[in-house]
């Protein structure tokens, strides 16, 4: 071809390979630094060996180009990767660390009481004071220099002021400052403090009393990181900045990205200039400024913000969501939740340049790039209906987060009235069916849509007869704006710059698509760590790249195996698979059986056997029936489906979210064709809508036929989330997964790594046959180890992890011999925040512990804290036993609402709309409503084969009433391993603590029991069976309308006895944002959780307390003699 | 060959969609009140539009 640069030549593949080694080298230097992080007193040698490393490779490069260009060899890997890998490394850390400058060392000698310290800086910062050695006696510190602190100009309004050209006005007061006065404590060592006054100037560090101490001062960076506080305390900063990101609009909340230019720290102090990091910004529709904001035409906008500015919470137990760790891969390091107070000057503004009428705007072409989006979204809503109009805003347009709150269109249908109110608004959004249907990856803008977008345009082209190397380059333009305008996610990113490299190979360079997957997968990943070296974990990047790379290497080698299925081969095939997605429906809990895997074995091979033998006899059938001539493409379509789920939704789904939608697997075979049509059309539609005159009429009329294929989507992702179950899976390890794809790469290099083999003998005549088999073993070790290490083995140590369900209660309980055990599970919010601990918290952390099965699950209460999120459990987790209180008895058995009202509230005549609601929900979650899907204590009953209207409590079976009787017993080590309901009376029926006792060590856990229970417990039980070393004590409550002095008066009735007979050395407390629980009641609860924080404070040391909502999960551990704990936090 | 058939599928897919968005305009109520509101001039009038009120309400239906 005329004019086309060739690649295919020897030096343009040596060029093309040198390329990816490098891209894929880089990658690995991040990935070690991920791993085994570098530390940060070599950093700057890593810099230097880095450049050096470049520059020997470019000379060695240039002299080898010299010779006739350098070949394919161990030199030539070495010279391209090794300074790739170090360029990961050095990258990874620039990105990740936030370096103290060090400023001065003091070393205080007797004698002298001042200490010069002469550091000069370019703007106010703050200074870190590191004591290396701690003085020989108590001795105070001050730091004394000069401020040229920053006011900022502001007009008649009182607004900060701004230029057209973006410089924010201040004015610079110069005048000399002194630190506070700090306490050094002999035996400080390694500790920090940060001295809050601002300095342009250093000149004198004064000391009194102690010697001996060596000091390093460090300047704090001026990044956002060392500004925003812990979560919970509040004091607020202004900041000025820019509004840097598209707003993300949702329908009861805007969030903005803002970069910052200045920050005031301090309310009237100077304003620092902010060196990096970026804040979250959200506003709610109340705000008087929300109309501003909530649009587009916000991107760009300078802002003076005034709130509180907080760092994102860590991860409060393991396995959990990690949002701090999530925030700072996106670069944001801080929050605002911006409130708007009558009479407090405003909190949130636009600030408008001086001599300007609007706000700046901000890139010109991201601006264009969304003012096209809102054109297109204002079509969408002419021609389609909500919510479908939602649905094809996120798929199109990538505005997801319209869609969050958006309900399906599918209601459950024959709701029992009676309980309506605790069913009807479950699991009915949108956005929920999509993930438990494993579609959602249609709401995230990736390669799925950017290749349907290239398809359509290039049949245009096609049509309008445009030659290819025309169209080229505008649409990779119209993949760039599509990119801008659906976010610029990461998934986004990687597919515009694959297509945009296979147009332009295509088109200019003759290449064809496999050649330019192989380039392109490299080099898109490349460019995009490269921005945000943090991204190599994060879920958006994985599961592009994973998705993408299945297809490349897993679809042809799954494909070429299934075209051999023929015949009664094939019919034996489908009736495996048919058999295998039935037990998916009825029991998928087999799934995680080694017993159920060897039976389906043996069944299919007995099926697989009996088509070979069949097949040869009918061969006109094979030749008709065959897996390579199934119609409409749909022999790739599965293949590519059955390498997408191998090699990315099993095993990083798993990873990252602990849970597999099953249903994908099956739906996706007629959503992404169907999703392919429903993009075009919006599309379409959208871009003919905003032609004058003629373009509306067409639009109407795709936008009717999208809202046809629309509902048809949103149909069938609701139908497969009701009949598919949504699984927790245990959460595989690093070694689990390098284990797991590495028999990838055997499948898909298989007749390789056979050859190669083969071979070993004749390579190697000396010991050659040994090596075959060594090499065979140590690929099976390689499966092998990483499993059975993982599996559970009696520790011989005792364990309770109080997990933090805020308000609620769940722990879990693991036995001497490595049985598991749980109590109660946490609350499932049914409005507002759908916050569901059993989902959020406990399954995960039971992923996360490879422990989603329980011998037992024991209820102390059916209060909806405890049973709730138990109901979820009994569906997740694979429960074999449930101890429930006697009170569920005859709500079992009669099921009678009013009656069990009665029972609930024995000393009520009258009941209110909570007694009502309470024991409403307390109905559903254990007889659940005719038509719903969730895994109530009846639907455990009937799997169990218990018929539940022939409950009876003193009857053995699945589920048990807790009585007097031990609830679990075992021996290990000639120690006994015991779990003892304790009941403050014989009467008390509705609730129960537990005593927990292994060999000479016992923990109580009360959550279930109210404050007055203590008492009783006192006067039923032995001290003796009381004591224990740690106490988990009830969960705050109270009844409505007490007042401080009530609490007090309970604390000092009920608590102080206890605890004064019980003597435990550790408290622990259960506790979290109660709203959800208890609504208008939330802040008696609080004061209540306060006040007995406060209580205890006086009474234990600080070390002794443990809270989880501070603290986070709080692990009890006992070895039978001594018991100690630990939380979480503290762990980190 | 291949950029041939991506065009065909093109045609394909917009012709049967104009086929259905016919049906679906006709006998879907909302969508017949819409265009009757739309041949009477009266945009503001459409229930397409009015139940999109609250979804994105900063992106005004008429531009």
């Amino acid at each position: 071809m005329r004019g086309t640069i060739r690649l295919s030549g020897r030096r343009g593949n040596m060029v093309k390979q040198s390329v990816i080694l490098c891209c894929y080298a880089f990658i690995a230097g991040l990935a070690l630094s991920r791993w085994r992080p570098c530390p940060p007193h070599l950093h700057d040698w890593m810099y230097a060996l880095t450049a050096a490393a470049w520059t020997a490779a470019a000379w060695l490069i240039w002299r080898d180009a010299w010779a006739g260009g350098m070949r394919r060899g161990l030199r030539w890997v070495l010279v391209l990767a090794v300074p790739s890998v170090l360029l990961g490394v050095s990258r990874y850390h620039a990105a990740r660390i936030v370096s103290h400058e060090h400023v001065a060392r003091i070393e205080v000698d007797g004698g002298d009481s001042m200490y010069p310290v002469d550091a000069e800086f370019d703007e106010p910062v703050r200074i870190k004071i590191v004591v290396r050695r701690a003085p020989d006696a108590l001795a105070t510190i001050r730091l004394t220099g000069q401020l040229a602190a920053r006011q900022a100009v502001r007009d008649e309004h009182e607004r900060p002021v701004i230029g057209t050209d973006g410089r924010w006005h201040f004015r610079e007061v110069v005048f000399p400052q002194a630190s506070e006065t700090l306490a050094l404590r002999p035996g400080a060592e390694g500790t920090e403090q940060i001295i809050e006054q601002p300095f342009t100037e250093l000149e004198t560090l004064y000391v009194e009393g102690g010697d001996g101490a060596v000091l390093e001062l460090y300047r704090l960076p001026n990044h956002v990181d060392s500004f925003a506080r812990p979560y919970g305390q509040s004091a607020p900063v202004t900041v000025l900045g820019r509004v840097t990101g598209d707003p993300h609009v949702y329908d009861f909340k805007t969030v903005l990205d803002v970069s910052p230019a200045f920050l005031q720290f301090r309310s009237g102090g100077t304003f620092y200039p902010v060196r990096g990091g970026r804040i979250r910004v959200t506003i709610k529709p109340d705000h008087p400024e929300y109309e501003t904001f909530s649009r587009a035409a916000a991107y760009g906008y300078d802002v003076a913000i005034r709130s509180d500015l907080t760092s994102s919470r860590p991860s409060a137990f393991p396995g959990g969501f990690d949002p701090r760790r999530f925030y700072e891969n996106h670069n944001i390091y801080g929050h605002m939740n911006v409130r708007q107070f009558n009479g407090d000057p405003p909190s949130l503004e636009a600030v408008i340049p001086i001599d300007a009428e609007t706000p700046r705007a901000g890139n010109r072409f991201i601006e264009f790039s969304l003012d096209l989006r809102d054109r297109m979204l204002a079509v969408i809503k002419e021609v389609v209906p909500y919510p479908q109009s939602a649905f094809l805003g996120a798929v199109t347009l990538g505005l997801r987060y319209g869609l969050v709150n958006t309900p399906t269109l599918l209601k459950p249908l024959g709701t029992d009235p009676e309980l309506a109110g605790a069913a009807a608004d479950r699991d009915d959004y949108i956005f929920e069916e999509f993930k438990a249907a494993g579609v959602n990856h249609v709401l995230a803008v990736s390669g799925l849509h950017v290749t349907i977008i290239t398809l359509m345009f290039v049949g245009i082209f096609t049509l309008l007869r445009i030659p290819r190397r025309i169209y080229a380059p505008v649409l990779i333009l119209i993949l760039v704006i599509f990119a801008v305008i659906t976010g610029a996610r990461p998934s986004t990113l990687r597919a515009v710059i694959m297509n945009s490299l296979f147009m332009t190979m295509l088109a200019y360079l003759d290449q064809n698509l496999r050649s330019s997957i192989l380039l392109g997968v490299p080099v898109a990943a490349f460019l995009i760590l490269m921005h945000n070296p943090l991204m190599l974990t994060d879920p958006s990047f994985t599961l592009s790249f994973g998705a993408i790379l299945s297809l490349a290497l897993l679809t042809g080698p799954f494909y070429l195996l299934l075209k051999k299925l023929k015949g009664w081969g094939f019919v034996a095939f489908i009736v495996a698979y048919a058999v295998l997605s039935a037990c998916v429906l009825v029991r998928w809990h087999w799934f995680s059986r080694p017993g159920f895997w060897v039976v389906f074995a043996l069944f299919a091979s007995a099926l697989s056997y009996a088509g070979a033998r069949l097949t040869p006899k009918h061969p006109r059938f094979a030749m008709r029936f065959c897996f390579a001539r199934l119609p409409l493409g749909l022999d790739y379509l599965f293949a590519a489906q059955l390498a997408i789920q191998v090699g990315m939704m099993l095993p990083l789904s798993a990873l990252y979210f602990s849970r597999w939608p099953i249903a994908g697997a099956y739906v996706n075979m007629i959503a992404i064709p169907l999703v392919g049509v429903i993009i075009q059309l919006g599309m379409l539609s959208a871009l003919l809508g905003m032609i004058p005159f003629i373009g509306s009429l067409p639009a109407l009329i795709l936008g009717a036929a999208n809202w046809f294929f629309s509902s048809l989507f949103i149909g069938l992702a609701h139908t497969a989330a009701e009949a598919f179950p949504y699984p927790f899976m245990a959460r595989p390890t690093g070694w689990m997964l390098a284990a797991y794809y590495g028999g990838c790469a055997l499948f898909i290099w298989r007749g390789a790594c056979v050859r190669f083999v083969r071979t070993l003998p004749e390579k190697l005549p000396r010991g050659g046959r040994i090596l075959q088999i060594a090499a065979v073993a140590a690929v099976l070790l390689v499966f092998i180890v990483p499993i059975a290490a993982r599996r559970s083995s009696p520790t011989g140590e005792a364990q309770v992890h109080v997990l933090p369900v805020e308000y609620g209660s769940a722990c879990s309980l693991v036995t001497p011999s490595g049985k598991h055990l749980l109590i109660g599970g946490g609350f499932v919010e049914e409005t507002r925040g759908r916050r569901n601990q059993a989902e959020r918290v406990v399954l995960p952390y039971l992923a996360y512990s490879h422990r989603l099965s329980a011998d037992l699950l024991m209820l102390p209460s059916l209060k909806p804290e405890f049973l709730a999120g138990a109901t979820d459990l009994l569906r997740y987790a694979d429960v074999n036993r449930l101890a429930v209180p006697a009170s569920t008895a005859p709500l079992i058995r009669d099921g009678d609402l009013p009656a069990f009202r009665r029972f609930c509230f024995p000393e009520q005549t009258s009941f209110g709309a909570e007694a009502t609601e309470t024991a409403r929900k307390v109905m559903h979650y254990v007889r659940g409503t005719d038509d719903d899907a969730r895994y109530t204590i009846e639907n455990f009953m009937r799997f169990h084969g218990l018929p539940p209207r022939h409950f009876n409590c003193d009857m053995p079976g699945p589920v048990i009433c807790i009585g007097e009787n031990d609830l679990y017993e075992e021996e290990y080590g000639g120690r006994c391993y015991r779990v003892r309901p304790l009941r403050p009376d014989r009467n008390v029926v509705d609730r129960c603590g537990f005593r927990i006792e292994y060999g000479d060590t016992a923990a109580l856990a009360l959550s279930g029991l109210r404050m007055s229970d203590l008492t009783d417990l006192r006067r039923r039980y032995d001290a003796a069976l009381l004591c224990g070393q740690a106490v988990i004590l009830p969960i705050p409550d109270g009844a409505e309308g007490e007042n401080k002095r009530d609490v007090l008066r309970e604390l000092e009735q009920h608590m102080e006895p206890f605890l004064h007979a019980m003597d435990p050395d550790f408290v622990v407390m259960e506790f979290g944002n109660p709203r959800p629980v208890k609504g208008h009641r939330y802040r008696e609860i609080v004061n209540r959780y306060e006040l007995i924080k406060q209580f205890l404070s006086r009474r234990m040391a600080e070390n002794r307390i443990f809270i989880t909502e501070r603290d986070g999960m709080v692990s009890i551990n006992s070895d039978g003699s001594v018991l100690s704990v630990q939380s979480w936090d503290n762990n980190r | 060959m291949e950029t041939d058939r991506g065009a065909r599928a093109v045609l394909i897919i917009v012709g049967l969609s104009l086929v259905i968005g016919g049906i679906v305009l006709m006998a879907h109520p909302l969508y017949r009140r819409t265009l009757s509101a739309w041949l009477k001039g009266e945009k503001e009038a459409s229930p397409i539009r009015q139940t999109n009120a609250r979804y994105y309400p900063a992106v005004g239906a008429a531009r």
